[in-house]
C-alpha cells in the first residue's frame, strides 16, 4: 500500500516538473512590424537587409532617397526588442550595445535614437524621412498615415 | 595655453550640445601591473590610462562633426598632456563618395581604425607592437591631418574604400601650421566584408619624406627617404562562430640615394573564443628588419600575449593579461599587467 502511495507522488512530482518545461498556453505571441518613413519609396525588406541598415553597417544613407539612416530602439527592454535583436540582427543585448558604442567612436556615427513607446517611435519615424524602427504590430493601425511597414517578424 | 584652448573648445560644444544633435562620451581605465626585463629589476604598481574625451555631433543630414581629445601621462617629461588625437568635419554626398577634413586615425590596417584610444573597446590591453602610437616609438603615420575621400557599395562583397592625401610623418605633421618639411603624403585601403562578421582588407602609404626630418623612432634622417608601406588585414569579429579574428602584415621599405632600400615587416595575429562571458584570447607580434636598416631603430622582435576579457557590461570591462617579449638589445620582457576599462 505504502509503494503505491509512494508511486503515484513520484509520478505526480515528476510529470508536474516535467509540465512545468512545456510553453505556458497562454504566453502571448509576440510579433513587430519594421517601419519605415511613409515618404520613403522602399515598401519591402529583407531581415538581412533591415539588420545592415539598422547597423548602418556598409551603408550610411538610403539609396533611394540619398536621406541618411536614422535608427530608432526602444528604450528599455522588452518582449519586442528580444525579439529584433534576436531574429533581425542576431546578436545578443549587451553585443549590440558594445557594436553601437564602438561603431559611434570608430566612425561617428550617432547611436539609434531610443524612445519610450512603440506611439514616440511610430511618431518619430512618421517625422523622419530616414527612420527605421520597430514596434509591436498591434501599435500599428491604419489611421498612421505617415508610416509604413515593410516587414513583419514573429515568434 | 594647451589647456586653455581646450577649456574654451570643451565649453563651445557644451553649449553648443543643446543647439544641435551632439553627443559627448568618453572613456579611462585604470591598470595595476609588474614587469620585468631579464637584465633588471622589476617594477610594479598602478597606472592611469588615457583619459579620452570624444564628441559626435550631426550638424545636418549629410554635414557631421567628430572631434577627439585625450589627455594622458607623458612618462619622458613627467606630467599630463593633452592630445587632440581626431577632429574631422564630414560632409556626405552619397553612399559612395564623403569627403572629410581634419586629423584622423589614418585608414590602413584594421586594428588601426576599429580600436585606438578608448580602452573598453580595445580586445587586449596591449596594442599590437607594429601599429603602436608615434609617441611611443612606432613605426606608422597612425594620425595624420590631411583630406579623405571614401565611399561603400552594397553588394555581395560589400567593398568600401578610402583615399587620403596627408601632411606626411615627420615629427610635428599633426599639428596646426603649415610649417613642416616633409612631403605630402598618399593613404589609400580598399576593404571587402563578403560575409557576416568578416572583412578583408589593403592598405598602403606613400610619402617622401626629406632629410633632417626627425622619425617617430628619434632617427634624423641623413637623406631624403622614399617611405612605402603595404599592408593586407583578416579580421571576424560579431559573426555566427563564437570567435574574434585579427591578423595583419604590414610590410615598409625605404629607399634612400646612398643607403639603398632598407626593408622591414611586422605583423601580429589575435585570437578569441568569446562563446562564453570570460573571452580568453592570444596574441601574437612579430617584427624583423633586414641588416642595412636605416629608418627605423633596428631591435628585431617577437612577443606572445595571453589573457583573459571579462565584460561587466557594454561600458565596462576588465582585462587580465600576461605578455613576454624577446627582444635583440633587451632580452627578455615579461609583463603582468590587469586593466579596468569604462565608457560613459
Amino acid at each position: 500500500m505504502k509503494t503505491k502511495r509512494m508511486t503515484a507522488i513520484l509520478f505526480f512530482a515528476g510529470t508536474s516538473f516535467l509540465l512545468s518545461f512545456a510553453p505556458h498556453p497562454d504566453a502571448p505571441k509576440v510579433e513587430i512590424a519594421i517601419i519605415i518613413n511613409a515618404g520613403n519609396p522602399v515598401n519591402k525588406m529583407g531581415a538581412d537587409f533591415v539588420k545592415n541598415y539598422w547597423l548602418r553597417r556598409f551603408v550610411k544613407r538610403w539609396k533611394e532617397t540619398n536621406k541618411g539612416i536614422l535608427p530608432v530602439d526602444h528604450k528599455t527592454k522588452s518582449p519586442e526588442q528580444d525579439l529584433f535583436y534576436n531574429t533581425v540582427l542576431g546578436l545578443p543585448s549587451d553585443a549590440v550595445e558594445s557594436y553601437l558604442s564602438a561603431r559611434q567612436y570608430q566612425s561617428g556615427d550617432k547611436p539609434p535614437e531610443k524612445l519610450a513607446t512603440d506611439t514616440d517611435i511610430i511618431n518619430y519615424v512618421g517625422s523622419e524621412i530616414g527612420a527605421i524602427g520597430y514596434v509591436n504590430i498591434s501599435s500599428v493601425s491604419e489611421n498612421d498615415k505617415n508610416v509604413k511597414v515593410i516587414l513583419l517578424i514573429s515568434k | 595655453m594647451k589647456s586653455n584652448i581646450f577649456i574654451l573648445l570643451f565649453s563651445a560644444l557644451v553649449v553648443s550640445s543643446f543647439a544641435q544633435d551632439t553627443q559627448i562620451r568618453g572613456f579611462n581605465d585604470v591598470q595595476v601591473g609588474t614587469e620585468k626585463y631579464t637584465d633588471s629589476l622589476s617594477q610594479h604598481g598602478f597606472a592611469l590610462g588615457q583619459f579620452d574625451l570624444f564628441v559626435t555631433s550631426r550638424i545636418n543630414d549629410k554635414t557631421s562633426f567628430l572631434a577627439e581629445i585625450v589627455f594622458e601621462w607623458d612618462a619622458a617629461n613627467n606630467t599630463w598632456v593633452l592630445d587632440v588625437e581626431r577632429v574631422i568635419a564630414r560632409y556626405s554626398f552619397t553612399n559612395l563618395i564623403n569627403i572629410s577634413a581634419g586629423k584622423f586615425h589614418t585608414p590602413f590596417g584594421y586594428w588601426n581604425n576599429a580600436y585606438h584610444h578608448g580602452a573598453l573597446i580595445q580586445p587586449t590591453i596591449q596594442r599590437p607592437n607594429i601599429v603602436r602610437f608615434e609617441d611611443e616609438g612606432g613605426f606608422l603615420p597612425v594620425h595624420q591631418v590631411g583630406l579623405q575621400l571614401d565611399g561603400s557599395i552594397e553588394s555581395k562583397l560589400n567593398i568600401s574604400y578610402n583615399l587620403m592625401v596627408s601632411n606626411g610623418q615627420a615629427k610635428g605633421n599633426s599639428g596646426g601650421d603649415f610649417g613642416h618639411r616633409s612631403s605630402m603624403a598618399f593613404n589609400w585601403s580598399v576593404s571587402m566584408e563578403p560575409f557576416n562578421g568578416a572583412k578583408f582588407l589593403l592598405s598602403g602609404v606613400s610619402n617622401h619624406v626629406p632629410a633632417n626630418s626627425i622619425t617617430y623612432q628619434g632617427v634624423r634622417l641623413g637623406e631624403d627617404s622614399y617611405y612605402q608601406m603595404y599592408n593586407a588585414s583578416a579580421s571576424y569579429f560579431l559573426g555566427s562562430l563564437p570567435i574574434e579574428l585579427c591578423a595583419e602584415y604590414y610590410s615598409i621599405s625605404n629607399t634612400m640615394a646612398i643607403n639603398g632600400t632598407s626593408r622591414m615587416s611586422g605583423l601580429f595575429g589575435y585570437l578569441g573564443y568569446n562563446k562564453y562571458k570570460i573571452i580568453p584570447y592570444l596574441v601574437y607580434n612579430s617584427i624583423q628588419y633586414q641588416d642595412n636598416e636605416k629608418y627605423f631603430n633596428k631591435d628585431n622582435l617577437d612577443g606572445i600575449t595571453g589573457g583573459l576579457r571579462y565584460s561587466i557590461s557594454p561600458k565596462a570591462i576588465v582585462k587580465l593579461e600576461y605578455t613576454n617579449e624577446k627582444t635583440q638589445s633587451r632580452d627578455s620582457y615579461n609583463l603582468i599587467r590587469a586593466q579596468f576599462a569604462i565608457g560613459f
